[in-house]
C-alpha cells in the first residue's frame, strides 16, 4: 500500500523545524564558532576558545553551585511540602475540599509577575530580598500546582482495592502507602519532581526580583553576560550548559521509568 | 478455621440502610454464598466483615470475638476482590510474599508456604510473572493464593469471577470448591449469579434491600422458597396473581383448592412442574419455543390468554404454534411476599 502523500503533516513539521529546531541549531553554532562575520552562513573560524574562557570564570561556576543549591532545595520542600497535600486532596474527604482546589488553580492562573512584585515588596520587610531563603520562597510558590495537580492524580489514580487488599494482608495504613500506593503513582510523581527541577533550575523573573544582586543563579548569570557583553559566545556557550542538566535529567528519567510510564505520567 | 455470628449488622448511609438489622450464623468449614441482586447490600455485608466497612451497628463475632471495631489488616479475615487488585508494580511470587514477610516469617518459611499454595492454584512456575503477562483466570488463582496463603480463619470472595467468561468461571467455581474442602476454611461468597451460588454453596443466603429473605441449602432454596421475591429470583418460575375465595382458587377457569384465606394470592410454579399431555385439563398453544439443550422452554397461552413457560421433553417435538394440554402440578401460594400454601 502506498501512504498517502501528507502536505499538511509536512508543513506542520516544516514550521516546527524552523521555529525550534533552528534557534537552537544557531545558538549551538555560535557556541562553537570563534568567527562569524556577516554574510556568511556557516562561522568563519570553529574553535573551543570561548568555552574554556567561560569555564574559566569564576562567576560561572559559583553561579552554577548557587542554582543546584537552590534547585536541589526548592525541589526537595516542595516534594515534602506538596506529596502529602496531594495524597490527602486525593484520598481524603474533608469540607471545603474542591473550593481550596479551586481557589489555588486561580491564584496560579493570575500573572505570575504581579505576585513576585508584590511578594519582593512584602520580601523587603522581612529582609528577605537578596537571600537564598527568599529564593527559595519565591520559586517554592511557583513550583506548588504542578507537584499537588499531578500527584494527586496520580493518587486519585490508584485503585483502592489494591490499597485495601494490602490493608487485608496485615499492612497498617502507613505501610500500604509506602508499599502500595507510592510505588503504584511513582512515575507521575518522579515526572512531576523532575519538571519541577527543570523549571526551577531555569525559573528568572522570581529569582531575579527577589535575588538580584547578591543571588546569581545560571538564568540570571545568562541574562546579564548576554546584556552586558558584546560577545555574543558568551551567551551561547551558557545556554549550551544550561541545556546539558535538563537533557540529563530528562534522559535519566527515561531510562528509570522507561519511555511509557513517564508520558503517562506527563498525561499522554 | 472459624465460625461467624452476625448479629443485629446494620450498614446506614444517611437515610438509606445497605445492611437492614441482619443476623446470620455461618458453622465452622462451611461454605455460604450471598446472592441477591446489585443494591440487596451483599457485597456491603461481605465488606463489613473483612473491616472495609464499619458497621452503624450490631456485632460481628468470629470465634465468639467481636470484630466490628478491630480493622482489617488487624482480622483474621481474606478477601478476594472482583478486580483481584493484584499489584502490578510486584511479581507473583511478590505479591504472595507481602502478607508472609509482613508476619516475619523467616525465607524458608516464607518459600515452602508459596511453593504449597502455588501448587493448590496450579500455578507453579509462574512465580516471575508479572499480573499483566497472566490471563484473568491465572490473576484471579493469584489473588486466591494470596489471600489462602495467610491461612485466614474466613475467606470472603467478592464476585471473585464477574469479569470472566462462562466457561472458565465454572472451570474456577469447581476449583474454589476443591480447594475449600481441603482447607476446611469458612467461606463467604458473593454472587449475583444464582448458578453459581446453586452449584457452590452449602447454604445460600438471598438478599434484597438489606434484609435477608430466605437461608437455606441450594435444594431447599430452590425447592421451597419462602417469600415470592426468592421464588422468584431463582430459577425460572411462573407467577401468577389469583383471587382466592372459600378456599379455592380460580386459575385458568380451574378451580384449585387453596385452604386460605379469601383475597388476592400470587401462584408460583415451576415450568417443570406442569402436567403435560392428553388429559392434563387445560388445552392450551404453544406460542414459542427455546431449545436450552437437554430441553425445551416452551410458552404456553391458556384459554384466558395467561402465557406461562412450560419445559418440554425434546421427544414431543413441539412448534410454534401447536395445540397442547398442560395441568397444574405442584405449586405454591404467596401473600405479603410470604408463602402461605403448598400443594
Amino acid at each position: 500500500m502506498i501512504r498517502r502523500f501528507d502536505l499538511a503533516g509536512l508543513v506542520i513539521a516544516a514550521a516546527l523545524v524552523f521555529f525550534i529546531l533552528l534557534p537552537v541549531l544557531t545558538v549551538f553554532i555560535w557556541a562553537f564558532a570563534e568567527q562569524w562575520f556577516y554574510p556568511s552562513l556557516l562561522p568563519t573560524k570553529w574553535g573551543l576558545r570561548f568555552w574554556s574562557k567561560v569555564l574559566e570564570r569564576p562567576d560561572v561556576w559559583s553561579a552554577f553551585w548557587t542554582s543546584m543549591k537552590i534547585t536541589t532545595l526548592v525541589t526537595g520542600l516542595s516534594a515534602l511540602i506538596c506529596l502529602p497535600a496531594a495524597y490527602a486532596f486525593a484520598r481524603m474527604e474533608f469540607p471545603g475540599r474542591q473550593a481550596f482546589m479551586m481557589s489555588f488553580l486561580m491564584a496560579t492562573a493570575f500573572p505570575r509577575f504581579a505576585i513576585t512584585i508584590s511578594l519582593a515588596v512584602l520580601f523587603l520587610v522581612f529582609n528577605l530580598v537578596g537571600t537564598v531563603t527568599g529564593v527559595v520562597i519565591v520559586q517554592l510558590l511557583t513550583t506548588l500546582l504542578l507537584m499537588i495537580w499531578l500527584p494527586t492524580a496520580a493518587f486519585r489514580g490508584v485503585s483502592r482495592n489494591m490499597e485495601e487488599a494490602a490493608r487485608d494482608v496485615g499492612a497498617g495504613p502507613l505501610r500500604v502507602f509506602w508499599s502500595i500506593t507510592l510505588p503504584q503513582a511513582l512515575p507521575s510523581i518522579a515526572a512531576a519532581v523532575l519538571m519541577t527541577f527543570v523549571w526551577t533550575f531555569y525559573e528568572t523573573e522570581g529569582a531575579w526580583l527577589v535575588g538580584a544582586p547578591r543571588i546569581t543563579t545560571m538564568p540570571i548569570l545568562m541574562m546579564q553576560m548576554i546584556n552586558n557583553q558584546m560577545v555574543v559566545q558568551y551567551g551561547a556557550v551558557l545556554s549550551v550548559l544550561l541545556w546539558v542538566p535538563s537533557l540529563a535529567a530528562l534522559l535519566l528519567a527515561r531510562r528509570v521509568l522507561g519511555s511509557d510510564t513517564f508520558a503517562k505520567g506527563l498525561g499522554a | 478455621m472459624a465460625s461467624l455470628d452476625l448479629q443485629d449488622i446494620s450498614k446506614r448511609y444517611s437515610n438509606l440502610a445497605a445492611v437492614d438489622t441482619l443476623s446470620l450464623s455461618i458453622a465452622d468449614g462451611e461454605l455460604v454464598c450471598l446472592l441477591g441482586p446489585s443494591g440487596s447490600g451483599k457485597s456491603t455485608l461481605l465488606r463489613m466483615i473483612g473491616g472495609f466497612e464499619i458497621p452503624s451497628s450490631g456485632k460481628i463475632l468470629i470465634d465468639g470475638v467481636d470484630v466490628a471495631p478491630v480493622p482489617p489488616d488487624k482480622r483474621p479475615t481474606a478477601m478476594v476482590f472482583q478486580s483481584h487488585a493484584l499489584w502490578t508494580h510486584m511479581n507473583v511470587w511478590e505479591n504472595i510474599a507481602f502478607g508472609l514477610k509482613l508476619r516475619k516469617f523467616s525465607r524458608d518459611e516464607v518459600a515452602a508456604k508459596i511453593a504449597r499454595v502455588m501448587e493448590l492454584v496450579g500455578l507453579t512456575g509462574y512465580e516471575k510473572r508479572h499480573p499483566s503477562q497472566l490471563s484473568g483466570g491465572q490473576q484471579q488463582r493469584v489473588a486466591i493464593a494470596r489471600s489462602i496463603v495467610l491461612e485466614p480463619k474466613i475467606l470472603l470472595l467478592d464476585e471473585p469471577f464477574a469479569s470472566l467468561d462462562q466457561h472458565l468461571r465454572e472451570h474456577l467455581r469447581e476449583e474454589v470448591r476443591q480447594i475449600q474442602r481441603q482447607l476446611g476454611i469458612t467461606t463467604i461468597f458473593v454472587t449475583h449469579g444464582q448458578d453459581e451460588a446453586l452449584a457452590l454453596a452449602d447454604r445460600i443466603v438471598v438478599m434484597s434491600k438489606g434484609k435477608i429473605e430466605q437461608v437455606g441449602t441450594p435444594d431447599e432454596i430452590y425447592a421451597r422458597p419462602q417469600t415470592e421475591f426468592v421464588a422468584g429470583f431463582i430459577g425460572v418460575m411462573n407467577l401468577v396473581s389469583a383471587t382466592v375465595s372459600g378456599g379455592s382458587l380460580a386459575f385458568a377457569g380451574e378451580a384449585l383448592s387453596a385452604p386460605v384465606a379469601d383475597g388476592l394470592a400470587t401462584l408460583a410454579i415451576r415450568p417443570e412442574d406442569w402436567k403435560v399431555g392428553e388429559g392434563a385439563g387445560l388445552k392450551a398453544t404453544v406460542t414459542r419455543t427455546v431449545n436450552l439443550g437437554a430441553y425445551v422452554l416452551a410458552d404456553v397461552a391458556l384459554p384466558d390468554g395467561t402465557t406461562v413457560k412450560v419445559h418440554l421433553d425434546k421427544a414431543r417435538a413441539v412448534r410454534e404454534g401447536d395445540p397442547i394440554e398442560i395441568g397444574i402440578g405442584p405449586f405454591a401460594l404467596y401473600r405479603d411476599n410470604m408463602v402461605i400454601h403448598r400443594s
